[in-house]
This record gives C-alpha cells, structure tokens and sequence, in this order.
C-alpha cells in the first residue's frame, strides 16, 4: 500500500520576486515523473528534504497541465529554503489537497472575486480558470475587486494589466494610500467592495485575504443581500498532514485540510468562533 | 471456548513468541504494571485493573518514521512491519478503534504505516473483574468485561484459578488451536458470574443526546470556568488511548535524514500558532474547549462514536485534578 507522506518530484523551472518588498517569491515547478492534475482552490505540501514541508495554495490555472505555480512568502524555515532554491533544483510535493471552489455550482451565475494582499493566490488561479475559453461562456459578469497596501505588493502585475485591457471581466485595482502615479482606486478592500456594490442577484461573492479584511467585508456583503451560502472563502491553519490525519488544522468537526479550505459563511457561522 | 491454567497460557505465549513479539503486562521499576515486549515470561502479570498506559502506542507509536531521504532523494524501502500479540487490553482501551481506525482507515486516504501496524497485530483482551475508582468505560456502553472484543478475549476465574478463553475472529480461530488445554462449557456462566462486579460504574450519560447537548453550548459562561485549572501540560492526550494528533517534523539535513511523526497534543499553545503568530485558539480556554468538543461532540459527528472510553487515565495523571467526568456532568 502507498505510503500517503511520500511526496512526489518536481523541478524549479522558474522562481523571481513577486512583491517589490522582495518577501514574496513566485515559483513555476515542471512535473518530472509523476503528474497530477487539480481545481482552482486546492493546494499542496511543499516539501524541502531536511527542513519540512509546509502548505501552499497553488496559484496557476489548472489548465497549464506541465507545471504548476506558488507565490511564497518568506516567514519560517520551510519558506526560507524556498526562496533559496534555484533553477533546476528538485523539491518534494504531495497534492492536490483539499476542496476547491464550487466552480460547478457558480455556472450560470455572476461571479465577484474580492482579494486582499497575498491571499490572492488561489484566486488568480479561480479567474484564469474562469477567463479560459473553454470555461468562460459558463459564468455570466466576472467582477475582481483587489487591494494591496501598495502598489509593489499587488500580485501578478502583468496578468492585472492584461485583465483590465479585456471586455469579459470588470476589474477595480486598489491600495490603501494614495502614492504618486498610481491611478486605479485608493481605499481599503470592504470599502471599495461598498462603493462598487455588486448586485446579488444569481451572484457568487468569492472572499479571500487577511482575517481583518474579511471581518469587515463580510457585513458589506450581507448588507448588500448575498446569502450566506453564497459567500464563498478559503480559511487557513496550520496544517501538518495535508490529508485529515493529524488532526491540527480542526475548526469545529472540520479539518479544514480535507473538508476545505473553501467554506461558505453559512457553514462557518455554525462553528466556535475560532477562525 | 477453552479454559487453562496460567502456566498452560504462559506456555501458548512463549510459544506464540516464535513468530510474534509478545507484549504483555509486567511490573516496570516504578510504573506500576504496564504493557512492555517480554523479555522473560515469568515476570507477566494478570494482577491489575488496568496497565499504565493503554496499547495505543504499538500500532502508533509515540515517533515513527515515515521515510528516509539521502542527498536529497528519498531512499524507497518497504518498511515491513513488525508481527506482535498484545495480550491484558482492557475492552475500554482497545474500544479506541472506533476512533483510530476511522481516522487512519476508513476515512480516505488510508494511512499505511497504522493499517499495516494493525493488521499485523494480534489483540487479546482480558476482561475486567476489578475495577477503579476512575473508571466510567459504561457511560460510553462499554462492557467493561468485554468477552466479545479482540482476536482472543479471556476471563480470569479467582476461584478456579483459570482462564476461561475464547476466539472472536478469524485470526483469532487460527490461534487458539495453538493453545494446548481443555474446553470449556462454563464460559458463560463465568462471565454472568461477574457481571455484577461492575454494577458501581456509573454511566454519566444515559439516553442523552451530546451532539444536541453541545450544538447550543458551543460558547457560553460554562467555558469560561472549567479550564482554569489546566497548564496545559498535554499529559491527559498522551495517556488518552484515543488521542491521535501528531506532529511532522524534520529530523537530520538533506545529505541524510528522515522524516518522522511524533505524538502533538492539542493542549499545547505552539499546536496552532501560525507562522505570522497568530493563534485561533490562543488562551487555555479554547484550548480546553476544543479537547472537550473533540471527545464528545466534533467525533459523534464524524462517525456517531465517542472520543473517550472511560478509561479514567486523564483522571488519575492530572496534576490539577481536572475531572472530565465532572466536565460531562457540567454540560448535560
């Protein structure tokens, strides 16, 4: 029988700086043997032989089918050994873990993405999975409202740009202060969300970034009228085993390595206040 | 069903140690009798109400290795496990399958290391004719004499100086075969015999429904005293023979070294502290409440058991005296 904490191989193919504060890097890994395939949300155990593994949201779109991409911030250990890593160098990984977004049930529907700092990177992967040829004539109006602090920490700048030059996706890009030369909307993410008021109606609202932002978009939401089961985010733990087994990463009966990390509200709410 | 003398068992267990380790009650120094791999089978004992630490960590043991790596390449090896017969479980104890086994088994992925552990294990469960004060196996419908539980269970008769023993499996049937002594007709008179010894064993819950219970008291002024006692010192979860949680962590560097799980206990502040520092459940009071929750409403919820056996081991090894029967009674 497999040995479940076994993690399979894959090769740097490219890893730069992400962020302009140099804390986040983003790294592009090619399958070498073993391949595996996943859905906008999932995630995996990234794993430096010697130092640990810790879990990453995968931040590609499932459809680049070679390789597969994270934007990693540096903190720990295992982190530390990952921004040392070169081109060419082999890493552990064990994945797809986790659900993922309810891309099925969000056909037929508007969709509006509200991302905060580095949170953004599963949801890069929901809307270029979205924004796909294949896919896109399934959601109706894709709406992306994102906020960094400023302007050097928004994500995928490039993939920004590209976004906002397309007629299939509306996008408000904002920071926290105003700075020279930056032109899009200044405001923090619950604000902004208030002042672009999506309408609720057949409408998915896909929330993810720091607790604090959370915490106040929410009630935004709610008072705009979105439903609580249609109040979609992915929560974060420490995790350990990735698979269910460890038991670290429980909120209320949930181990939200398997059982999520997407949840909706209405599921949330019926659990200790332990986010 | 056969009954034997304690030299004739003695006997079927020295041979059976031909091909299994036999793990059995012994005096360990000072720890009272506990579960230990035999070395010299004059030194088993029958004499105890329950050994000091539950079986548990013979099929998930406190650190195991999950693989091994060299120049950063993980060295592939079938890590062939260990044939053993643990023989004086008490039906208490090894009832913490039905928490385990859900946990590494039957919920998806199977972990391996414990089902291969499990499957190579044989267990034979001696049924309770004493009792302690801290035992309450009965509020979670346990018998505490348990002739019905393990490959093999047996009931020591004071007064035939006997043990009456019977197979419950497959494995079991094969085993007993082995065992060179007379049958015995009088198994269930025997066992009726000593029902009543356990008639002072309270069952705290009854008919009570805790999913209902809890589900209204997830917070609440209850939370807000029953934990101050605790240091949070974690020794109720690892004498807990249901407690699972464990820990991966990094043992050598990637010229040479391995990957390894050990025992975590949830009763530990750094168990969920992030990376950033925050911490969801950051005083003792979240802390306990979550132990308790596990035990006795998140695990019915996952599979309609309870986190506890009522062994009374958190009880008696607590330096603050925390009762978890005492907990329950709070809440229903």
């Amino acid at each position: 029988m497999k040995n479940v904490y076994i993690p399979i191989e894959m090769e740097v193919e490219k890893n730069y700086f992400e962020t302009s504060d140099r804390m986040i890097k983003t790294l592009k890994l090619k399958f070498i043997d073993e391949k595996f395939e996943f859905q906008p949300g999932q995630f995996c155990e990234f794993s430096i032989l010697g130092k640990g593994e810790a879990p990453f949201g995968i931040a590609s779109s499932p459809h680049v089918k070679d390789s597969i991409e994270f934007s990693i911030n540096r903190a720990g250990v295992v982190t530390k050994a990952i921004h040392e890593l070169r081109v060419g160098d082999i890493v552990g990984m064990r994945g797809p873990l986790g659900n993922y977004y309810p891309v099925d049930d969000m056909k037929g529907h508007n969709v509006v993405v509200i991302g905060g700092g580095f949170a953004f990177t599963t949801l890069r992967s929901l809307i270029e999975y979205m924004l796909h040829e294949k896919y896109r004539a399934d959601y109706k109006d894709i709406k992306v409202i994102y906020g960094a602090r400023n302007p050097g920490l928004l994500l995928y700048k490039d993939l920004l740009d590209n976004w906002e030059k397309r007629d299939d996706i509306e996008t408000y890009f904002t920071i926290d202060q105003a700075v020279e030369g930056w032109e899009k909307l200044v405001g923090f993410v619950p604000t902004v969300t208030e002042q672009v008021a999506p309408s609720p109606e057949n409408c998915y609202a896909i929330v993810c970034g720091p607790p604090i932002m959370i915490k106040f978009t929410l009630p935004v939401l709610l008072k705009l009228g979105f439903p609580k089961d249609k109040i979609i985010t992915s929560l974060e733990r420490r995790m350990k085993c990735g698979i269910g087994k460890c038991g670290r990463c429980n909120l209320g009966e949930h181990y939200i390595c398997k059982d999520g990390p997407v949840f909706n509200f209405s599921q949330i709410e019926k659990l200790p206040n332990e986010v | 069903m056969k009954k034997a003398t304690k030299s004739d068992f003695i006997k079927f267990l020295k041979d059976l140690s031909d091909s299994y380790e036999v793990i059995a009650p012994q005096k360990i120094a000072d720890e009272g009798i506990d579960l230990s791999p035999v070395t010299d089978f004059n030194k088993i004992t029958f004499d105890y109400v329950n050994t000091e630490r539950s079986f548990k960590r013979f099929i998930f043991p406190q650190s195991q290795e999950l693989f091994k790596f060299e120049n950063n390449k993980i060295v592939a090896e079938k890590i062939k496990p260990k044939k053993q017969v643990i023989v004086g479980i008490r039906n208490c104890d090894i009832n913490n399958f039905k928490v385990l086994d859900y946990n590494f088994i039957e919920k998806d992925p199977v972990d391996s290391l414990y089902k291969d552990a499990r499957d190579n294990t044989i267990f034979i469960v001696g049924a309770c004719i004493k009792n302690n004060s801290t035992c309450f196996c009965k509020t979670f419908k346990i018998n505490p004499l348990g002739v019905e539980s393990g490959d093999l269970s047996y009931l020591f008769d004071d007064e035939s100086k006997e043990f009456y023993i019977k197979a419950n499996t497959e494995k079991g049937t094969e085993l007993i075969k082995k065992l060179k002594c007379k049958a015995a007709s009088d198994f269930d008179e025997k066992v009726k015999k000593y029902e009543t010894n356990h008639d002072n064993i309270p069952d705290l819950i009854e008919d009570k429904d805790l999913v209902e219970i809890f589900s209204g008291q997830l917070d609440g002024d209850k939370w807000e005293t029953i934990f101050q006692g605790c240091v949070n010192c974690g020794i109720c979860t690892f004498y807990c023979p249901t407690c699972y949680c464990f820990d991966i962590e990094e043992e050598g560097k990637f010229w040479k070294g391995r990957r390894v799980r050990n025992w975590d206990s949830c009763m530990f502040s750094i168990y969920s502290k992030e990376t950033t520092g925050h911490n969801p459940r950051p005083t003792n009071r979240e802390r306990y409440r979550n132990r308790v929750l596990h035990k006795f409403y998140y695990q019915l919820k996952h599979n309609d058991s309870y986190g506890c056996v009522g062994c009374g081991r958190c009880i008696s090894n607590c330096p603050t005296n925390i009762d978890i029967r005492k907990i329950i009674k709070t809440f229903i």
